[in-house]
């Protein structure tokens, strides 16, 4: 991943919470948040490896950067999560949904605790925080959240029911939300990534795949967009990606 | 160094609204660019303007439904920079009829400048940048190209079928690394200022410099990354409940 740090001040003033910021995608745009002067809360499950990136992101860009351990499935720690932001920080300008996960099983195999468990983080955590953070944001008028939903979210790939129904439905919780957030001047907005060089994906060394920093780059073109406009679904994929044609 | 440095742009319908903001955007991260409509006189200040920001402009005129006048324009723009790596398909016109009332040369107008005039212009480009084995094409559709509004059936199918040709153009570009996209912009500032008024105080309405921010970001990836659709449109602008 290309180091990106310290890139300019235009979000300076600004408290962005990224949610799964504590590895891939999602470190990556907290990183970028950072590097124009946000102040960043990351959460993830894994405490060790969380506080080490938030240590790593505020000396590389020089931004208050804060680990907050949450299991984005569980409604009390969420909302624990969102006192905590507020407490420390007064408000909240952004919110990233991009924790995330998969499985790897047929429909016929797929038990349904698994099926709950893929479901829990990539479409009720988007729930969960999106609900707590427009909460926020209504009361102050403005703000901007962006869910991280996949090219999957338009085109399924085999042995990932639970996932690409999740992300189809964060396609319409998305819309949902833009609707009753608008009134408010709430943007919500909706990345495509195709697959992305997290170090750690399988269909990545056969399909090709981005760098994070691809992704993580447009998500904050995104959202220094000024307050009254909305990129409401970006699709953003290598060019060599089989997802255009039938197949 | 800005962000397009060493980038060769054409952009279509540059003088005005969108085009303009586009081509504005793509000087201010050092492009060099091609700027192309019909009207000479109104062409030629816009590149004179742009020109000021001390990049390579180049103001050629053309009608994008001219097969001749497009070939012309590419061959020029060859001839002056060596090759093109962008090309942005922003002309446009509209027309407001009750389909009812639609008559069938409105319906060809609007359909030759909206879609013919993009594939016309996205055919010379993917000949070009199949060679080069790297290139951009951006698409200037619109949030009508996803749901119509009243009164605007040629627009409409235009755009629609604007989204086919992108999906279909980087598709058969693919193999040679050609990149094909779609900006799907809601309410822009533009050069018809009539309505737009009301207009922004009812829905809301983008500067074409918010266009052209996010083309700039497009244009910015690296080759072989590709944002294939980007809709994007005021906050306030009734678009995704029922209507
Ligand atoms: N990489 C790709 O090719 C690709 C393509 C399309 C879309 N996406 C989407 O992009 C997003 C990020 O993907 P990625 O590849 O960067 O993922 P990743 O590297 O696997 O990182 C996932 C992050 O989410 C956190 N997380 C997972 N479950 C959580 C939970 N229950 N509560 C809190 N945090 C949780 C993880 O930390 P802990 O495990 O410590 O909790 C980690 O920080 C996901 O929404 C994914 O669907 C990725
Ligand atoms: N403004 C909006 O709200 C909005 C919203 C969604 C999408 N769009 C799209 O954005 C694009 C630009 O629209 P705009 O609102 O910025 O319009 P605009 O200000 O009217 O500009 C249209 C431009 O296209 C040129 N043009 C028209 N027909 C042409 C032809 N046959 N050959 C070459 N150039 C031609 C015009 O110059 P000449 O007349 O000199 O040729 C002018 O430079 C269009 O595709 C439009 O559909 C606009």
């Amino acid at each position: 991943m290309a180091q990106v740090q310290k890139t300019g001040d235009r979000l300076a003033g600004k408290v962005a919470l990224v949610t799964g910021g504590s590895t891939g995608i999602g470190r990556g745009i907290a990183t970028r948040f950072a590097g124009e002067g946000a102040s960043v809360v990351i959460c993830a499950r894994g405490k060790e490896r969380l506080e080490k990136a938030a240590e790593e992101i505020a000396k590389a860009t020089g931004s208050r950067v804060e680990a907050m351990p949450c299991d984005l499935t569980d409604e009390a720690q969420v909302q624990a999560m969102f006192k905590r932001t507020m407490d420390r920080f007064g408000r909240l300008d952004i919110l990233v949904n991009n924790a995330g996960g998969n499985s790897n099983d047929l429909i016929v195999d797929m038990p349904l605790a698994k099926w709950e468990s893929v479901l829990g983080v990539n479409l009720n955590a988007v729930f969960l925080c999106g609900r707590e953070a427009m909460r926020i944001m209504k009361a102050q008028k403005g703000g901007r959240i962006v869910n991280i939903g996949s090219i999957a979210a338009k085109v399924p790939r085999m042995r990932s029911c639970a996932y690409v129904a999740a992300k189809w439905g964060v396609s319409g919780l998305t819309r949902a939300m833009a609707l009753e957030g608008r009134e408010d001047g709430i943007a919500v907005s909706q990345m495509n990534n195709g697959n992305t060089d997290t170090g750690h994906s399988s269909s990545a060394a056969t399909e090709g795949a981005m760098e994070v920093d691809d992704v993580a780059g447009m998500v904050l073109a995104m959202v220094l967009l000024p307050p009254g406009v909305n990129v409401l679904e970006g699709t953003l994929t290598k060019v060599s990606m089989p997802y255009i044609g039938r197949g | 160094m800005g962000r397009l440095t060493d980038k060769v742009a054409i952009i279509t319908g540059a003088r005005s609204g969108i085009g303009r903001g586009i081509a504005e955007a793509f000087a201010a991260e050092g492009a060099t660019l091609v700027l192309t409509a019909r009207t000479k006189d109104k062409l030629e200040t816009a590149a004179q303007e742009i020109a000021k920001g001390g990049n390579r402009v180049k103001a050629i005129v053309a009608d994008v439904t001219d097969e001749k006048q497009v070939a012309e324009l590419f061959r020029q723009t060859v001839e002056a920079f060596g090759r093109v790596d962008i090309l942005v398909n922003n002309a446009g016109t509209n027309t407001r009829y009750a389909t009812v009332d639609l008559p069938l040369s409105e319906w060809k107008r609007v359909i030759e400048t909206n879609l013919t005039g993009p594939f016309i212009c996205g055919r010379e480009a993917l000949r070009l940048m199949s060679k080069q084995k790297s290139g951009r094409i951006i698409n200037i559709a619109s949030i009508s190209a996803k749901r119509p509004r009243p009164n605007a059936a040629a627009y409409v199918s235009s755009k629609f079928g604007l989204e086919g040709l992108t999906r279909s153009m980087a598709l058969d570009g693919r193999p040679d690394n050609v990149a094909v996209c779609c900006i799907y912009p809601g309410n822009t500032w533009s050069e018809l200022k009539i309505g737009r008024e009301e207009q922004q105080h009812r829905e809301g309405i983008m500067e074409a410099a918010d266009i052209g921010a996010m083309a700039v970001a497009i244009a910015a990836l690296p080759d072989g990354v590709n944002m294939l659709e980007c809709e994007m449109l005021p906050v306030k602008q009734p678009f995704i409940g029922r209507g």
